[in-house]
């Protein structure tokens, strides 16, 4: 189902881009231009946590928001949005698509660094959903 | 020479081909969250034995049938709500028939074969747990036992499939 991947991935980015307090506008997959930057990615598929009489399928996709940054407050933003996606709940994914929660898999960590002073921080996520089955 | 798909072939019959319906008040409803579905048949049987056969003379007289599933609550959803009001008010006898229809979606496209058929309602167990995605949902055990002849008809479903109309056979 990676049609459903992509629209998923796509529906997290905008929600992600809904976060007031976004340092930088975040991109699906890679960083953008310029400091701080943010990235959306997505794992390369997602996990059937659960399937039902009816054919609804409950799938688990993990992502991770990464920033790019040099100094400033990296983790503390990281945390403000894991605090924006537990105050506002799941996003909309669209026809056919459920979102049922946003867990947080992990606190923020840095995850990556250079001698220039550029960090790399990153929060794993997992967004659950059900896909409902399809009769036509 | 034979390609391994030529040999050999696997197309087990896929779980959500058989969709159960319940007739509520506010039309036909398709019975989502089911968890586990059990379809039991109990042979109802006429055994002999004459004097001059060695062995027992078998004749099958009916199938009584026994649905037992199990059920994740969902808020807000109309066959679940209908089902926890029989629970609710504590209903009993006659109260407590309902009308099942099994659909089966695997023949293609709408109108489905289907057959309906009211059954009692016997709720087992109502526990809080969670469901697949570890989120908090209360799961409702019950039985549907058969309490009438099945109706052979066909079922047209909406494009979503939340709701259907049930066409009876003429001869059924």
């Amino acid at each position: 189902m990676p049609i459903y991947t992509y629209r998923t991935a796509a529906a997290l980015l905008d929600y992600i881009n809904d976060w007031p307090d976004r340092p930088a506008q975040a991109r699906l997959g890679s960083y953008g231009e310029g400091l701080p930057a943010l990235r959306l990615l997505p794992s390369s598929g997602a996990q059937v946590l659960k399937r039902y009489a009816d054919g609804t399928v409950i799938l688990s996709l993990p992502f991770t928001v990464s920033l790019r940054a040099r100094g400033g407050s990296p983790i503390a933003s990281l945390d403000a949005l894991a605090g924006y996606i537990q105050k506002t709940g799941p996003p909309y994914l669209g026809e056919g698509l459920c979102a049922l929660a946003v867990e947080l898999c992990e606190p923020p960590q840095r995850t990556g660094s250079d001698v220039s002073g550029l960090a790399e921080y990153s929060l794993p996520l997992s967004l659950i959903y059900a896909i409902s089955p399809r009769f036509e | 020479m034979k390609e391994v798909g030529d040999i050999f072939t696997f197309n087990p019959s896929k779980s959500g081909d058989l969709l159960l319906y319940l007739g509520t008040p506010g039309g036909i409803t398709l019975l989502r969250g089911i968890s586990s579905l059990k379809i039991e048949f109990s042979p109802v049987e006429h055994v002999r034995r004459y004097f001059d056969e060695v062995e027992a003379t078998a004749d099958l007289v009916g199938i009584h049938s026994r649905i037992e599933c199990e059920i994740e609550l969902l808020s807000g959803e109309p066959a679940h709500e209908y089902l926890l009001g029989m629970i609710k008010s504590g209903s009993a006898g006659d109260a407590v028939e309902v009308e099942l229809y099994i659909v089966d979606i695997s023949a293609g496209s709408s109108p489905y074969p289907c057959r309906r058929r009211q059954y009692s309602f016997i709720p087992r167990t109502l526990c809080a747990g969670s469901m697949g995605a570890g989120l908090p949902a209360y799961t409702l055990a019950c039985e549907f036992k058969a309490r009438s002849l099945a109706e052979c008809g066909a079922a047209a479903l909406s494009p979503d499939g939340q709701t259907m109309n049930f066409y009876g056979a003429p001869d059924s």
